[in-house]
């Protein structure tokens, strides 16, 4: 059966996050009261999911490596964010990328408070990427890139769950159609099944925000049928966990976002027994 | 009662032995493959979540606190003594990584706060009229199990008889509930008897369902829990924890199994 294999240090999986820079991300979004430039939706999207990932992976001694990490960003040059003790790498274990953020934050954070209710503790939130916008938009390029990192990462972990690929975008790319590069990039397999290609879409057209959507999501957005069509369908145990979140799925769901939050991604990927409260 | 306790443990393939979150424990204290005789014995064996800090810390604490409690005591009742404790244990690391010039890092603040997780099954055994049988009061949260064979048969599967219903979310006790009351309602306790000669099988999650589903089809994993020894002859059972992995029948995870032979 696809997309069932061990997650673990001796046969670890991988991510691949590419993030759009170019500059209609400086455009803003008004959601509610609060008005955002895009570039700051996705580059804070995509440190809570590196967040996310080490701390679902850390243990007493530190952060393992069930993954490896890349995080190319694509605007005025497509290549690794990654700075610091990390500049110019690619795939790189997720203990390191633990190990040495750009620079740690303390922010406010909510957290039960054991009665009940919720109390404000300060948290360190670390920061790999900044926001940034300028230029245009190479995604097709960037999916290449994504291509050549999976398939290298492939050769050597034939039988790892298969890569994960996330793009964070507007959607509006420049160098030509990102579908066939997509499609090349989903053809890629290991053992265990093809690469995962999925889209968090941020868009300044307004609508509802859409997680996961199947066949008969009514997209009224270009960018975003786009998007759609280039997203891997869920596997069904991904499925599976979106219902216990209470999340709308059915068979043809799709791994794309738009104007919403991904980081359930991160829960979706199974490393052993989950650390969840009573319900 | 009589009782012959013998103890295997085998760590996930892949993780070192300092690494392996599972737990077990007897009172009376019984060493290592000694006869225990007495009107009374307490087991348990618990399963630390492995996405949780200080997984197989708490999953000692949970087994020496539900051996310390009373026979029947009430399951939900010493998840939250030991959890009362747990500030004390995590306490501890923390001064140790202090100590050692290794303060804890930022990824390892969020699941030190949100404690630990892990499933339990106990077992209390007291003699009856007779030093020969006795109630066997038994109680377990998420998918830990025990099995109770008499006369070459599986007479009791508990809290699961199916290998069909294990996945990555059972149950868990929590080292810091957040609702106190959600834990007595996942709780299932069984009260049924032990006789002599009868064999307790207590393990966690992995072997348990290798063992339901070696039932299911006709097997009679019992008897090859039986073959393998004592505790002396520990490689028994790591070469049968392996030989099932290589062939996709043993899920590969921390191991644990404790036997009592009455």
């Amino acid at each position: 059966m696809a997309y069932t294999a061990e997650i673990s240090r001796s046969n670890p999986s991988c991510f691949i996050f590419l993030l759009d820079q170019s500059a209609s991300m400086l455009d803003e979004i008004t959601e509610g009261e609060l008005v955002r430039r895009k570039a700051d939706i996705v580059a804070d999207a995509l440190n809570r999911l590196l967040r996310e990932l080490a701390i679902k992976c850390a243990k007493e001694g530190g952060v393992r490596d069930y993954f490896h990490v890349a995080v190319i960003g694509y605007g005025v040059r497509v290549g690794s964010l990654f700075e610091g003790e990390l500049s110019g790498r690619d795939l790189v274990p997720l203990s390191q990328v633990a190990k040495y953020p750009a620079r740690v934050e303390e922010r406010m954070k909510k957290v039960p408070d054991g009665a009940g209710g919720l109390v404000e503790q300060p948290t360190k939130f670390p920061v790999w990427v900044e926001p940034v916008g300028n230029h245009g938009t190479p995604m097709v390029e960037a999916l290449r890139q994504a291509t050549v990192l999976a398939n290298t990462f492939l050769a050597t972990n034939e039988n790892c769950f298969p890569p994960v690929v996330l793009n964070l975008t507007d959607g509006q790319s420049t160098d030509g159609d990102p579908r066939p590069a997509a499609e090349a990039l989903r053809e890629l397999a290991s053992t265990d099944g093809n690469v995962l290609l999925f889209n968090l879409h941020v868009s300044s057209e307004g609508g509802k925000p859409t997680v996961f959507p199947g066949a008969s999501a009514d997209l009224n957005d270009e960018y975003a049928r786009t998007l759609f069509s280039m997203s891997s369908p869920l596997p069904p145990h991904m499925r599976a966990y979106a219902a216990q979140q209470g999340i709308a799925v059915d068979d043809t769901s799709r791994g794309f976002v738009y104007n919403a939050d991904m980081i359930t991604i991160v829960q979706f990927l199974d490393i052993g027994t989950r650390a969840t409260d009573l319900r | 009662m009589r009782a012959f306790i013998s103890t295997f443990a085998v760590a996930k393939a892949g993780s070192t032995d300092q690494e392996y979150e599972d737990a077990s424990d007897v009172r009376p204290a019984a060493g290592d493959d000694t006869e225990v005789t007495g009107p009374w014995l307490a087991a348990a064996v618990a399963d630390g979540a492995s996405e949780a800090m200080l997984a197989g810390h708490w999953a000692r604490h949970l087994t020496t606190t539900f051996t310390a409690a009373p026979a029947g005591h009430d399951l939900a009742s010493t998840i939250l003594a030991a959890a009362a404790g747990w500030d004390a244990v995590e306490a501890e690391y923390r001064h140790a990584r202090d100590e050692a010039g290794e303060p804890i890092a930022w990824y390892e603040e969020d699941g030190l706060r949100r404690g630990a997780y892990a499933t339990l099954v106990g077992a209390h055994l007291l003699d009856g009229p007779t030093d020969r049988q006795g109630p066997l009061l038994v109680a377990a949260l998420g998918d830990a199990c025990l099995f109770q064979v008499r006369d070459d048969k599986l007479i009791t599967a508990f809290p699961i008889d199916d290998p069909d219903e294990f996945d990555s979310l059972p149950g868990l006790a929590p080292s810091r509930p957040l609702d106190p009351a959600k834990i007595g309602e996942h709780v299932v306790a069984l009260a049924t008897e032990w006789r002599q000669g009868d064999q307790l099988l207590l393990a966690s999650d992995a072997l348990a369902q290798w063992f339901l589903a070696q039932a299911r089809a006709g097997g009679t994993p019992w008897r090859t829990l039986s073959d393998l020894g004592t505790d002396a002859e520990i490689g028994g059972f790591a070469a049968l924890v392996d030989g099932c992995r290589a062939n996709g029948s043993l899920k590969n995870d921390d191991t644990t199994l404790l036997r009592i032979d009455l």
